[in-house]
């Protein structure tokens, strides 16, 4: 008999919900203050949201004076967002370091409707509805 | 008050999926944003999420590739007042061979080598080449 992954309804405190646990874990008796067992709980208070998340490869130049700097352009959210920029080549995925010595990495300055890039050939680009602090 | 929804939204609105607010919150008549889970549109999910230390190839069982996140936990020690701690740095670290900190902007001292995610087949497996600890999470690509 295989695991209850998913429980809709009554739990066994008699709280209603929807809740699925992962892999190998019961939904329906496993602790659910554990969050690790679980991928989703209606007792949760919040989850991130994602705003935007997209492989981008071309990019918004803006030059000033001699310099061009390169933004990546999403729907305005009011506030400045955190955001994940990744190097993607192909299938491979790289983590957040720097291409190289002397070379930047590929995020820049953040505003509530962009991120300036460091513009190679593709980016992971994640926008999150989470306001960062503005000094 | 509902907290849970499995189909219409509500008799005004029309909008079909599945609609979780927190306690104390309406699923019904909720600003989007206030959900828990709003499921009723093309959405990104988290399939797997952990770390890993060494090389290894993880089985997914997909059939396209999805979208990998990867954030090393960093050698902190080129810093002032990080000596062995490791951790991730926002923003990404700049790479240079001289500086370490100048201002409010971070240099690393020398790039850190990378580590990378390589998706198999189409989503079948994933396959990490680790040179530090490195957190990874894994969505499904937004549906097209």
């Amino acid at each position: 008999m295989g695991t209850d992954r998913v429980v809709i309804g009554k739990y066994l405190n008699g709280t209603m919900g929807l809740k699925v646990s992962m892999p190998g874990y019961s939904a329906l008796n496993d602790d659910d203050s554990d969050a690790s067992k679980f991928s989703f709980n209606s007792q949760w208070n919040d989850l991130v949201k994602i705003h935007m998340m997209s492989v981008v490869s071309s990019y918004t130049p803006i030059t000033t004076g001699s310099v061009t700097h390169y933004y990546i352009f999403f729907p305005n959210l009011g506030y400045k967002p955190f955001v994940e920029i990744r190097r993607v080549d192909g299938n491979k995925f790289y983590d957040d370091g720097p291409a190289s010595s002397n070379s930047v990495g590929y995020g820049g300055p953040v505003t509530s409707n962009s991120v300036e890039v460091n513009p190679i050939a593709s980016l992971l680009c994640v926008v999150y509805k989470i306001p960062v602090p503005v000094s | 008050m509902k907290r849970v929804i499995i189909g219409r939204r509500s008799l005004s609105n029309p909008i079909k999926g599945i609609f979780i607010s927190p306690p104390g919150v309406d699923a019904e008549t909720a600003a989007d944003d206030d959900l828990t889970l709003n499921i009723s549109d093309n959405v990104n999910q988290l399939l797997s999420l952990g770390y890993v230390t060494s090389d290894i190839t993880l089985p997914l069982g997909l059939s396209r590739t999805p979208l990998v996140f990867l954030t090393s936990r960093f050698d902190l020690s080129p810093y002032y007042g990080y000596g062995f701690v490791q951790g991730p740095i926002r923003p990404s670290p700049y790479a240079s061979t001289n500086a370490v900190l100048v201002g409010e902007t971070v240099y690393y001292v020398a790039a850190p080598a990378c580590s990378t995610a390589t998706v198999n087949a189409n989503g079948a497996s994933v396959t990490f080449d680790v040179e530090v600890r490195t957190d990874y999470a894994i969505y499904r690509n937004a549906l097209t």
